[in-house]
């Protein structure tokens, strides 16, 4: 009996000497007077599951990633800093910490990162971020460095054989940029704006890149990135919920329809939740309550740009020309640069047979989005109907 | 002969060892400016309407000019406001040395209102014209021979709807008329945003509102039948339009060493543009040159451009501010007009992270021989809550300005804090030696609070003069756009005239130098930007603080 005591005892004082001995500070309370009540309710939640544990580093963390979720940055950084202070062997608190600080304190976060990076479980997302704030601080030796490892580690990945090939360029080491480039399967704005560059040297290129790189998507949309991920799992403002009950509701699910429109009713000033819902509604054929949708959001709103195109794409999804073409006046009266207004009344004036009106309307949609192929394709085809005689 | 060549290779100075006249530097004695509004009768406050609907217009603010109006030889400021509960413009002239009187109504400018002001002369007489850059339709403002401005928009064929913020003059065709460049900035919406989770509202960033196209107008005057101020927009046929830009400065210098003058557009989280002139035709070569993006090769939100050598080789190069979170960028230029983002080397990098700049200017204040960068900041997105009182609504954007200052021609630069650090919610920046002591002062405007003049109390390392470039066969007119060269025992050292620069904002039409240690004269040549493209070299010794004036036909032509 003694002899278990005792090893209780010991396993205790053990289990203490491994808990780091912080300080628990308050846990922070950020006013949240004016967040959307789904949004309180779920920090409130999180946060009371700190002050009923508060030296577990998981309800700090997780209590930071609900902050996180909402913006309310000065709070997370102080909860990530205690869980990774809690649990300095779980990287994800410290990761999350140091994205928070790596634009302001990159010294800082480049010792978190450091210690994230140093483990086998690093992951290929961090390994870039510590790679960036090494490359911030002037030390491209060991941002380099960490890059082959991350080469090594995760083969072929675009965002790291991007940063090689800049970092060499960098360097003055042209033809390791063009190699590194030459390896990355398919087009990003950055790769192709940086092969524009490495094409120019020595041959006083005088031509933009042929492809836009404002088109493409960006190279660090190849990372997965678990930690940032589960971030976003923590939103619950009403409109990402509302985002996400369009998306089920599109795949099927009816319910989520039911929580768009709930959504709708409790915040009926967020227009990205009401044309979601009135588009959906107009797919399922209930038109009359879309308009009825887009009607109320003008009454609380009136004049806000994306109700009045969202009123023409109702015309426009029921092949109503001439009152899509009236809505879409509307519009452009009100917002003359509205780039979709106009190649959505190209568009319309097409199926209305007025092709010469089509082409001044691509213009001016040309004019406001000159990098836009589709819509120059577009302009090209009715013009040379126009040409071929085949329109009036 | 050392301290020859460290002065003329970086010279962008002017001074006479001067002491200052009224006061002593009461902040920090390496940013020793002090500010002397409300002793010169300087006050306005742009105080935005209805702050609290978060109308992006009103935290953006306005800028600033130091021009010389009714050329008198004194220098007199402009300011301007969006919508503002006092008024939206007011125009100090300083009659007699020391006193400025605030004029826009007797100017005929009252119902003047925008962002950014551009100033030149129109019409080559002579007189510097304004150009008033707006949320709503820019104006164009004519000098009636320094006896006041007429608006004469509607009828010269001067149209720009969208949100103009900074405009640039600028000879692009070298017919010796004056062209305009507006750069405007996002199709902007008029709303407020909120962090995700909601609560308190707050000023919506503008990577939501789509870029737009910025306007160029080819000036065509001299082809007019009866010589009546004529513009046509050439934003098409030139290539103009074919960029999209979020554009907050603008600047034009000849960036590929052809003689023809390029545009280069600070653009607010988005690549910025370089249009590089092929002989009237644009095409935007800032991705291939290097300009767009940062070091890391992504874009920042450019706001400001200043121009000078931060890389001690004589050639010119750009700083642009940035929000903070990112750092300035030096663009480091080479002979043939390629870049390199050096805001590492620098220091720049390190100094600049944490503010928000947006008016910025590189000028020799205290004539060391090398170039100090003054960049006015504020903040974009409040920090933490909204305070309580109405009065105290602008502070929590307010941050300190910053001197960037270093020993070495090639830096590091570090900052001091201006003004003891003071907070300021600032905006543009423009440059001028307002009291001829024969030293660069600056003109600060802000949001929310009393705009700020800057007296420049450096203790001057060395003599330095200003110059005028200027062509009399056009009534004298300044000719922005002119590439200075100076003889230095290392070779060349550029510098291009160019009171467009930083953000929103016009500095006065006088160029810093600094003399070379143990001459008395200075020589430099003269690219012109309109006309002949021989050089023309000028010899002249240092007078008193006046601008010395170099006159087009009256150098050496090599």
């Amino acid at each position: 009996m003694a002899f278990r005591f005792l090893t209780i005892i010991a396993l205790t004082m053990l289990i203490a000497a491994c808990q780091p001995a912080i300080e628990v500070p308050a846990v922070p309370k950020p006013d949240l007077s004016g967040a959307y009540v789904e949004v309180r309710e779920f920090l409130n939640e999180k946060r009371f599951a700190v002050e009923a544990a508060p030296t577990t580093a998981n309800a700090w963390g997780e209590y930071g990633m609900a902050l996180d979720a909402h913006e309310y940055s000065d709070e997370a950084i102080q909860c990530y800093d205690i869980a990774a202070q809690l649990k300095p062997d779980q990287l994800r608190w410290k990761y999350l910490l140091a994205l928070k600080i790596r634009h302001q304190t990159p010294d800082k976060a480049e010792i978190l990162l450091a210690q994230i990076t140093k483990s086998p479980k690093a992951t290929l997302a961090a390994m870039i971020c510590h790679a960036d704030v090494l490359s911030e601080l002037g030390r491209d030796d060991d941002a380099r460095q960490l890059l082959a490892n991350a080469d090594a580690a995760f083969p072929g990945q675009p965002a790291v054989l991007f940063r090689q090939a800049n970092l060499a360029f960098q360097e003055g080491k042209v033809e390791f940029a063009r190699e590194k480039l030459k390896s990355i399967a398919t087009d990003f704005g950055e790769t192709v704006r940086l092969q524009s560059r490495l094409s120019a040297i020595g041959k006083n290129v005088q031509s933009a890149p042929s492809v836009s790189a404002d088109e493409l998507p960006g190279v660090d949309q190849t990372i997965v990135d678990h930690d940032l991920a589960a971030v976003l799992n923590c939103r619950r403002d009403p409109l990402w919920e509302g985002k996400r009950a369009a998306d089920r509701a599109k795949a099927g699910d009816q319910l989520s329809l039911m929580t768009l429109a709930t959504l709708v009713k409790k915040h009926p000033e967020l227009i990205e939740n009401r044309i979601q819902l009135a588009f959906l509604l107009a797919e399922h054929g209930d038109r009359e309550l879309a308009e009825q949708m887009i009607a109320e959001g003008l009454e609380l709103t009136p004049g806000d740009s994306r109700l009045l195109a969202g009123q023409a794409v109702l015309a426009m999804l029921d092949a109503e020309w001439t009152v899509a073409e009236e809505r879409l006046g509307r519009l452009l009266k009100a917002f003359p640069d509205h780039e979709a207004g106009w190649s959505d009344l190209a568009f319309v004036l097409e199926q209305l047979s007025r092709p010469v009106e089509a082409i001044d309307a691509y213009d001016r949609a040309v004019k406001l989005s000159p990098a836009d192929g589709e819509l120059i394709q577009r302009r090209k085809t009715v013009l040379e109907s126009i040409e071929k005689g085949r329109l009036p | 002969m050392l301290l020859f060549i460290l002065i003329a290779l970086t010279g962008c100075g002017r001074s006479a060892p001067h002491t200052p006249s009224v006061g002593k530097p009461e902040s920090n004695p390496d940013a020793p400016f002090r500010n002397v509004a409300s002793e010169w009768s300087i006050e306005f406050k742009d105080q935005p309407r209805n702050a609290a609907s978060y109308h992006l217009p009103a935290l953006m603010g306005s800028g600033c000019a130091v021009l010389d109006f009714d050329r008198n030889g004194h220098l007199d400021l402009l300011f301007l406001a969006h919508d503002s509960l006092n008024r939206n413009v007011a125009f100090f002239s300083q009659e007699v040395e020391g006193t400025f009187t605030e004029r826009s109504e007797k100017l005929g400018l009252q119902s003047l209102s925008g962002a950014g002001v551009a100033v030149g002369d129109a019409n080559n007489d002579g007189w510097p014209d304004l150009y008033i850059a707006s949320y709503g339709p820019d104006t164009l403002w004519l000098n009636e021979s320094g006896h006041g401005f007429r608006n004469v928009t509607d009828n010269c064929g001067i149209s720009n709807a969208r949100w103009g913020t900074s405009a640039c003059w600028l000879d692009f065709d070298r017919d010796g008329w004056l062209d305009l460049f507006v750069t405007n900035y996002v199709d902007y919406e008029d709303r407020a945003c909120t962090r995700l989770g909601g609560g308190d509202p707050d000023f919506c960033t503008p990577g939501l509102f789509n870029r737009t196209a910025d306007v160029l107008f080819r000036n065509v005057t001299g082809e007019s039948p009866d010589g009546a101020l004529s513009f046509v927009d050439v934003s098409n046929s030139t290539g103009i339009s074919n960029g999209l830009s979020a554009g907050l400065g603008v600047t034009a210098m000849d960036f590929n060493g052809d003689n023809w003058i390029d545009i280069y557009v600070a653009s607010d989280q988005h690549p910025n543009l370089l249009w590089i002139n092929q002989q009237g035709q644009f095409t935007d070569e800032a991705t291939i040159r290097g300009c767009d993006l940062d070091f890391q090769g992504r874009a920042q939100a450019s706001m400001g451009i200043a121009l000078g050598d931060f890389s001690g080789d004589g050639i010119e190069d750009l700083v642009l501010s940035h929000l903070d979170g990112e750092s300035h960028a030096v663009y480091r230029r080479d002979a043939a007009g390629y870049c390199r983002d050096i805001c590492r080397e620098t220091g720049f990098a390190t100094a600049t992270r944490t503010s928000t700049g947006f008016g910025v200017c590189a000028v020799d204040f205290d004539f060391d021989g090398i170039c100090e960068v003054l960049t006015v900041n504020g903040r974009v997105q409040r920090p933490g809550k909204r305070p309580l009182a109405p009065a105290d609504f602008w502070k929590p954007y307010q941050q300190p300005c910053q001197l960037l200052k270093t020993d070495r021609r090639d830096g590091p630069w570090k900052a001091y804090d201006v003004l003891g650090g003071e907070p300021h919610l600032a905006r543009g920046l423009a440059i001028g030696d307002l009291d001829r002591d024969g030293d660069p002062d600056a003109v600060v405007s802000t949001v929310g609070e009393s705009v700020i003049v800057l007296r420049n109390d450096f203790v001057s390392a060395r003599p330095g003069l200003a110059v005028r470039i200027v062509d009399p066969k056009l009534s004298g007119r300044s000719c922005p756009g002119a590439k200075i060269s100076l003889d230095t025992d290392d070779g060349p050292l550029e510098h291009t005239f160019q009171p467009c620069q930083s953000s929103m904002s016009s500095h006065a039409d006088e160029l810093f130098l600094a003399m070379p240690s143990g001459s008395a004269t200075l020589t430099l040549s003269v690219i012109w930007p309109h006309g002949d493209m021989r050089p023309e070299r000028f010899s002249f010794a240092r007078g008193n603080d006046a601008p010395i004036v170099i006159e087009r036909g009256e150098g050496i032509v090599e």
